[in-house]
Formats: structure tokens, sequence, C-alpha cells
């Protein structure tokens, strides 16, 4: 599945970000494999508003089905939750949270 | 039906804009003040987060409108999903899910820009709705106007823009500004010809002076400062002004029975009428510094 994680650096080894929207990497992962499907340094970080909207419109507009991270604000949540995105707050290492993730009921 | 706002042609007349920095300085009273001891004046209360100068001057209201800005509304059944608006706000305030076939709309990120219309590729799929943000009173024949936002309406800056639509053309046009330095204020004070700046000799009162300053400094607005509650022991606003080389044009010392007429909703030059001529003295000054 293409899981989207709100991270704090490039790697697996890396923590899951304190801050969803707002997080210093925007990550994609396939959660089977763990391969990394894009780690790029998070565009919106320092917005002055609206930030939540443009990271959940960057996980609808890209296929993503879950995505890990810290909770999230109100907008991004209510617009994850329209599109389907399957919310899963993690708190650790990136490769922590997707075995989490995995393993989830 | 909407007013049909004054034209001013070649009218000579300005715009005296009473900012603070600090809120509780005395903007109202000196701002109903220079209105009620002009001749040919109008008050606008611009501080549309608190309005009071009506308090002040018991205006006679002759006509009440509702304030509205244009905010998108998405027909789904014909919107093809393809995030050209989201793409297109810059303030994120749209959020397009094709999964659902569904458009969100987060409204107080919402700045009516109306790009999101121009860009939709299909028409008929974005249409413009009024979004109601506030009310704009106009009395004594038009000298009057006030506008109040709606609570819970996030920007004040379009009602204020707004109000700009309904000032007369008398010979001197009082605008009362909010208090503060952001937005609002620089919205107040950008079409102003003169930016009076009062305050009250208090370190809080002084440092947000400066900060006034710095605004009215950036907007090259010629200005001066009012001193409310003045107290001839503690000089702070005389030491700020020579150190900032502005000019204090008036001192109004702190009294009781000015503060408690004031309370009562009694203005200034009711309880002390000899004001009358500093104001209308004041003016005078201004419209020569600014001509």
């Amino acid at each position: 599945m293409k899981v989207f994680v709100a991270a704090a650096g490039k790697d697996l080894d890396s923590m899951v970000a304190d801050r969803f929207a707002r997080c210093p990497v925007i990550m994609g992962i396939e959660s089977e494999t763990g391969e990394i499907l894009e780690a790029i340094d998070n565009p919106y970080k320092d917005g002055t508003g609206g930030v939540g909207v443009k990271v959940a419109n960057h996980i609808i507009q890209n296929g993503y089905k879950a995505a890990i991270g810290p909770q999230t604000g109100p907008n991004a949540t209510s617009a994850l939750e329209e599109g389907g995105i399957e919310l899963f707050t993690f708190q650790g290492t990136i490769r922590d949270a997707l075995e989490a993730f995995n393993k989830r009921k | 039906m909407p007013w049909k706002p004054l034209i001013r042609e070649n009218k000579k007349y300005m715009k005296v804009a009473v900012a603070s920095g600090k809120g509780g300085t005395g903007k109202t009273i000196v701002s109903t003040s220079l209105f009620l001891s002009v001749n040919d004046a109008a008050y606008i209360d611009m501080d549309v987060e608190e309005p009071n100068g009506a308090i002040f001057i018991s205006p006679e209201i002759e006509r009440e409108e509702r304030f509205s800005l244009p905010v998108p509304s998405f027909n789904e059944n014909i919107c093809t999903f393809c995030n050209a608006c989201a793409e297109a706000c810059v303030y994120s305030a749209i959020s397009v899910i094709p999964q659902a076939k569904k458009v969100l709309f987060f409204e107080e990120l919402c700045h009516s820009c109306g790009v999101c219309k121009y860009v939709c590729p299909e028409p008929g799929a974005i249409v413009e709705v009024p979004k109601e943000i506030g009310t704009i009173r106009v009395g004594n024949n038009g000298n009057f106007v006030e506008g109040t936002l709606d609570i819970g309406i996030p920007s004040a800056v379009p009602l204020i823009s707004g109000i700009k639509r309904y000032i007369p053309d008398n010979d001197v046009v009082i605008l009362d500004s909010p208090p503060g330095t952001s937005c609002p204020v620089v919205e107040t004070l950008k079409d102003s010809d003169y930016v009076i700046l009062v305050t009250e000799p208090t370190p809080f009162g002084i440092n947000d002076l400066s900060l006034a300053l710095d605004i009215v400094r950036e907007l090259e607005k010629p200005h001066g400062i009012i001193v409310n509650k003045h107290n001839e022991k503690v000089s702070l606003a005389r030491e700020f002004a020579r150190s900032k080389d502005v000019e204090i044009l008036l001192e109004i010392p702190f009294s009781r029975k000015v503060a408690e007429g004031y309370s009562k909703g009694i203005p200034l030059v009711d309880i002390e009428p000899e004001y009358r001529s500093n104001f209308k003295d004041l003016i005078e000054r201004i419209r020569v510094t600014i001509s």
C-alpha cells in the first residue's frame, strides 16, 4: 500500500515528525517492501496558512491510501477523511512505524 | 439596492486618520472631538471589530446595509475534479477529492480573489456566491459611517476597504482607525492624507506609539502626535517625540471630570467646550502641513 509519512528525515531510521503538515520531509513509502517512493523537503513547511490543506491535497492527489504521522490538524483531517485516507498516528522511527502499521488490525 | 457612493470631483478635502498602536489611548475621544468641533466634517468608524464612535455622536442612522464578499460555490455534478482550482489557490482554501467526487472548500482560508473561477475549465462548475461578513451603517446625512464585522469573521480588512466606498465628500473626513499595527490599520491609513497618532504617556503607550510611527513612516504619511491623559510631571511622550523628531500637536491633560463624562458617553468637547477651538486650530494646521 502506498503510504504517506510526515517525516523528520529522509531515510527509514529517521523519526516520524512531531508536526504533521509542517513536517521537515514529505515521504512516500510502499508499506509491504519498505521502498521509499519519494522523500522531499516539505515545501509547505514554513507557509503562513492553509498548510494542512496543502499537504492533504498532496496526499490525495498522489494516490496515497494511508498517512503516518502525529495528530493532524482540523482542515487536513477533514480533507483526508473525505479522501478515504487512513490515518495512523505514531511516535518513533519510521521503520518502527511501518512495522506497527503493517501489523495493525 | 446598493447605495450609490458620492462622487468626489475636483473637490479639495482631506482625510485625517486617527491611529494609536496601543488600544484605549483615546483614538475615539480625539476622532469624535474633531468631528464635533470642525465645520463640514464626516466621521468614519473604521474600527469594525469594536466600533464605538456612535456612542458619542449619537447619529441618526439612515441606511444600513449588509456587506458581503464573493466566495466560490462548487457544482460537483459539473466538476471534473481536475484540481486546477486547488492548484491555483495560494491560500489553500480548496481540496479536490476525485476518489469521493467531492470538493472541500475551507471558507475561512478564502480571500475572495476569484482565481478558482478564473482557472476552472468547466463553465458552471464554480459560481461565486455572496458571503456576508458585516454591516455598514450610514447616518447624519451621510456624515457618519461605521462598519461592524460579524462575529467569527477572520479578517476585518475587506469590510474596512468596503467602508471607503461610503466616505462622503465633506471638507474634513476623520477616519477612526482600529488599534494595533496590523493589516486593518494599514488598510485604514493607506488612503489618508494625514495621520494623528494618539498616545498616552505610559511605557506601554510609547512602545506601541513607536511601532505605529514605523508604519506611518513606511507609508510616508505626514503625521503628528496627540498626547492624551497628559501628565506634566512625567513627560515620556515629549522625550519620545523629541528623540524621533515628531511634532506634538496637542496635549490633553488627565482629568477625572473628562474620564467620568466619557464613561457616560459624553464627548470631550461637551465636557470641556474650550477644546473645540484647539481641535479647529489643529485641523487648520494639518491643512497647511499637507497642502
